[in-house]
């Protein structure tokens, strides 16, 4: 297995949500033979350092410019016109089957040595700047626009193909896939009494360009060597495509009396729908490919979430978000599982996440404010659920695509505000990821 | 030459004339030969002035000395060649190299029947100390010749053989009471050239090749390996696989890409190959191997032969191919090859 440099990837607003998704090459009519499935993994953490530091908990909260993807209904709460951006870093673990053996008897040749599998990382990294947004009061609306960078990911990697069986072996593996999804979406919110709501229309751009090659190792227990004559297979998936999504949430206010000791509560809910675009693809042999265009669907969410502010300077949020991945399945795992008889096979858990955090403002120069959460993110990565009696093709794909479990996430950060000028930072760490971003708000007031 | 002498003698000469009968059929020539056995010293080696009459000469060479004693895998010259060649070293010794005669208690029939059976022991498996002691045995009475190993083994260094007829020396001179010979030839020439001879013979050389061998490595010459005729060719099995109109070789016959074939016209053998025999054996991914047979100069595999092939796979295809020609020799090659499917495809 190489690691063909390292992937880069960069995430953006969003839901909160991890997303697996899967990359597959697809199957012939004529022969009902499956291919290769290269598990793409990305995530759609809220924008923002706040809120990536308490948790991603922010629906409730919602009451910076972020909100405009967040919860469009809490840009109510800003006063004055806002610009906001967000530079994050991020890495991301995404595991590729790289090679090994899954049955039969080993042959002690060459790199058929040991019964097992191995898996490859091609981390996905990126730096760069994620989201930049802009609010403008008037009345009782608030009209915001904003880029967000969705997803941004680019991956490289070779795998050796896994031995099966007594002389089978999955042919040797190069792929490289960028896949970006960019949003610019205009955002209003209004407010009647203690009641906003707000909605954003966004339009997506997707890019995709995927290369996925297939070569035969001339011998056929070593190493494969890549050249350019050993070339037998190949996929390629491509889309320029602009569609629309929209979010539209509310914001109501429980409490708010400044004279309580706690003076605020608040609850938010959201709806978000995802875009969908279409793709151009086509695979197989590279003398006689097969076109294979689909859709590809980014799930759609909702959730909602509750603020609490205690004497003003301690604010606890928490949030819940019910993040439909099975819209995965019935487009693009459907549409490349084809016809060989095995996708229903391939499954995936709509996922429910969990978020909680809490802010403190210390009262002193700057008002300089520490925060931290934790977030539950299930499993949520297709996987593959083989027969009893598995055949090679279930062995590969359970091998592909593999339970990967839940995962904790614990955030931390911290911002201090001067002037019109907000800045804050907060990291996102978990098993798999990691992740940090800067933040900056300006306040267009008079002080 | 004692009675007993005697007797040792006629009894290996009678014994190892009833086993060759049965060893004969096959004979082996030895499988290597250490140019160090050929001592270049004993050409120069100096020796006593003594003349002795050999004892016993006349009744020795009038045995049967065409027998060559025990079952072994390397036939040895009938004795009586190997005593003229002995014959015609002392005189060699004597009126070239101008020696004097010097004294032995071994005369020169003992010295070429004990020689000769401790070289055929030591080719035949023995090693030195058994050797020895199975040809003091055999002077002592006994009548078990048998060799030690069916197998040849090189010819020993040349201070084994010296060292035996040392050996031989003291039991003539202890054991059996012999009195002194007379010679030109002193020990070391006589065991040294002795086991010469017996090398070039046993190594296809005839008495004349022998001898003639002998005398031009008295006369300087460096040792030759022996005249055993070069192997014929071999029979040999090749053959490649192609794919495409260009013939390209290959070991990974693409399914999708065309028919491969299987071409054995490299194989080569005297008179020219004359059979083809393929034997192909597929690993499926079903577990059920698939084996077929074919015969020509080459096989075509169409899609009969390569349809199933899961999709991106690479399949184990060993390929076996027998080979022979006229006259019945064969050879055959077993190569580990592949059939290869990308994608879904057609």
């Amino acid at each position: 297995m190489r690691n063909l440099g390292a992937g880069r990837r960069r995430s953006c607003a969003g839901t909160a949500a991890f997303v697996a998704l899967l990359v597959t090459l697809t199957v012939s009519p004529a022969s009902g033979q499956a291919s290769l499935q290269v598990p793409m993994q990305f995530d759609f953490l809220n924008p923002g350092a706040r809120s990536l530091a308490v948790g991603s908990a922010f629906i409730g909260l919602a009451d910076d410019a972020t909100s405009a993807f967040t919860n469009p209904a809490g840009l109510i709460l800003l006063t004055a016109p806002e610009l906001s951006f967000d530079v994050r870093a991020s890495e991301m673990e995404s595991l590729f089957l790289s090679g090994g053996r899954l049955s039969g008897p080993v042959s002690n040749l060459g790199i058929d040595r040991s019964l097992g599998v191995t898996y490859g990382d091609s981390p996905a990294t990126h730096t760069g700047l994620s989201y930049l947004s802009f609010v403008y009061p008037w009345k009782n609306f608030r009209i915001a626009g904003y880029r967000h960078e969705f997803v941004r990911l680019e991956q490289s990697f070779e795998a050796d193909g896994v031995f099966q069986g007594e002389g089978s072996r999955e042919l040797a593996l190069r792929a490289r896939r960028d896949m970006s999804i960019t949003a610019y979406g205009a955002a209003t919110a209004y407010r009647y009494k203690k009641l906003s709501v707000g909605a954003t229309f966004a339009l997506y751009q997707s890019k995709l360009d995927a290369e996925f090659d297939r070569f035969f190792s001339p011998d056929l227990f070593e190493r494969a060597t890549f050249a350019p004559d050993t070339r037998i297979g190949r996929a390629v998936q491509t889309a320029d495509e602009l569609s629309l999504g929209f979010n539209i949430g509310g914001l109501y206010a429980v409490r708010d009396d400044p004279q309580k000791r706690v003076d605020l509560i608040q609850v938010g809910a959201v709806y978000r729908k995802g875009a969908d675009f279409e793709f151009e693809a086509f695979e197989g042999d590279i003398n006689a490919p097969v076109t294979r265009d689909n859709t590809f669907s980014v799930p759609d969410a909702a959730g909602a979430g509750v603020a609490v502010r205690i004497a003003r300077t301690a604010t606890l949020t928490g949030e819940i978000t019910r993040v439909n991945y099975k819209s995965l399945l019935d487009g693009y795992v459907r549409a490349q599982a084809g016809n060989l008889g095995k996708f229903e096979n391939f499954t995936v858990d709509n996922g429910t996440e969990l978020h909680a955090g809490a802010e403190y403002i210390l009262n002193i120069t700057a008002s300089p404010k520490l925060r931290i959460g934790v977030w539950h993110d299930p499993d949520h990565a297709v996987r593959y659920e083989a027969p009893a009696d598995p055949d090679f093709f279930d062995q590969r794909f359970a091998a592909y695509l593999p339970a990967r479990g839940a995962v904790t996430h614990f955030t931390f950060g911290g911002g201090v505000s001067i002037r019109q000028l907000e800045i804050n930072a907060g990291f996102d760490l978990s098993s798999r990821t990691r992740v940090f971003s800067v933040s900056s708000i300006i306040r267009f007031i008079k002080l | 030459m004692t009675p007993m002498l005697r007797l040792a003698l006629v009894a290996t000469l009678i014994f190892g004339a009833g086993c060759n009968s049965s060893s004969s059929d096959s004979p082996t020539a030895p499988t290597a030969v250490n140019n160090d056995t050929v001592s270049p010293i004993a050409a120069t080696s100096s020796t006593s002035s003594t003349t002795t009459a050999p004892a016993g000469i006349r009744s020795a060479v009038s045995l049967p000395f065409d027998a060559v004693s025990g079952p072994t895998a390397v036939t040895f010259p009938p004795r009586d060649q190997a005593l003229r060649f002995r014959q015609d070293l002392e005189v060699y010794y004597r009126d070239v190299f101008r020696r004097g005669a010097s004294q032995s208690f071994v005369d020169i029939e003992g010295t070429i029947v004990w020689t000769q059976e401790y070289l055929r022991y030591r080719v035949n498996g023995c090693g030195h100390t058994d050797a020895v002691a199975r040809v003091m045995a055999q002077i002592d009475g006994s009548t078990n010749t048998a060799a030690c190993s069916s197998q040849s083994t090189p010819f020993p260094p040349r201070n084994e053989p010296f060292a035996f007829r040392q050996s031989l020396e003291a039991k003539y001179r202890d054991g059996l009471g012999s009195g002194v010979s007379s010679t030109f030839v002193d020990q070391e020439g006589d065991i040294v050239w002795t086991t010469e001879y017996l090398r070039y013979r046993t190594t296809g050389c005839s008495h004349d090749e022998a001898n003639a061998k002998v005398r031009e490595q008295l006369g300087g010459a460096a040792a030759s390996a022996g005249c055993a005729p070069p192997p014929p060719d071999p029979v040999v099995a090749s053959f490649i696989m192609t794919q495409g109109n260009g013939g390209t070789v290959t070991n990974v016959c693409n399914v999708n890409s065309g028919n491969c074939v299987l071409d054995g016209s490299q194989s080569s053998g005297p008179g020219g190959i004359t059979s083809y025999q393929w034997t192909t054996r597929r690993f499926r991914a079903n577990g059920v191997n698939e084996n077929r047979t074919f015969s020509g100069r080459t096989v075509t595999l169409g899609p009969d032969c390569t349809s199933g092939v899961n999709a991106n796979t690479q399949e184990r295809f060993d390929v076996t191919l027998t080979v022979r020609n006229g006259a019945g020799a064969s050879d055959t090659l077993l190569r580990t090859l592949s059939l290869a499917r990308a994608g879904c495809g057609t």
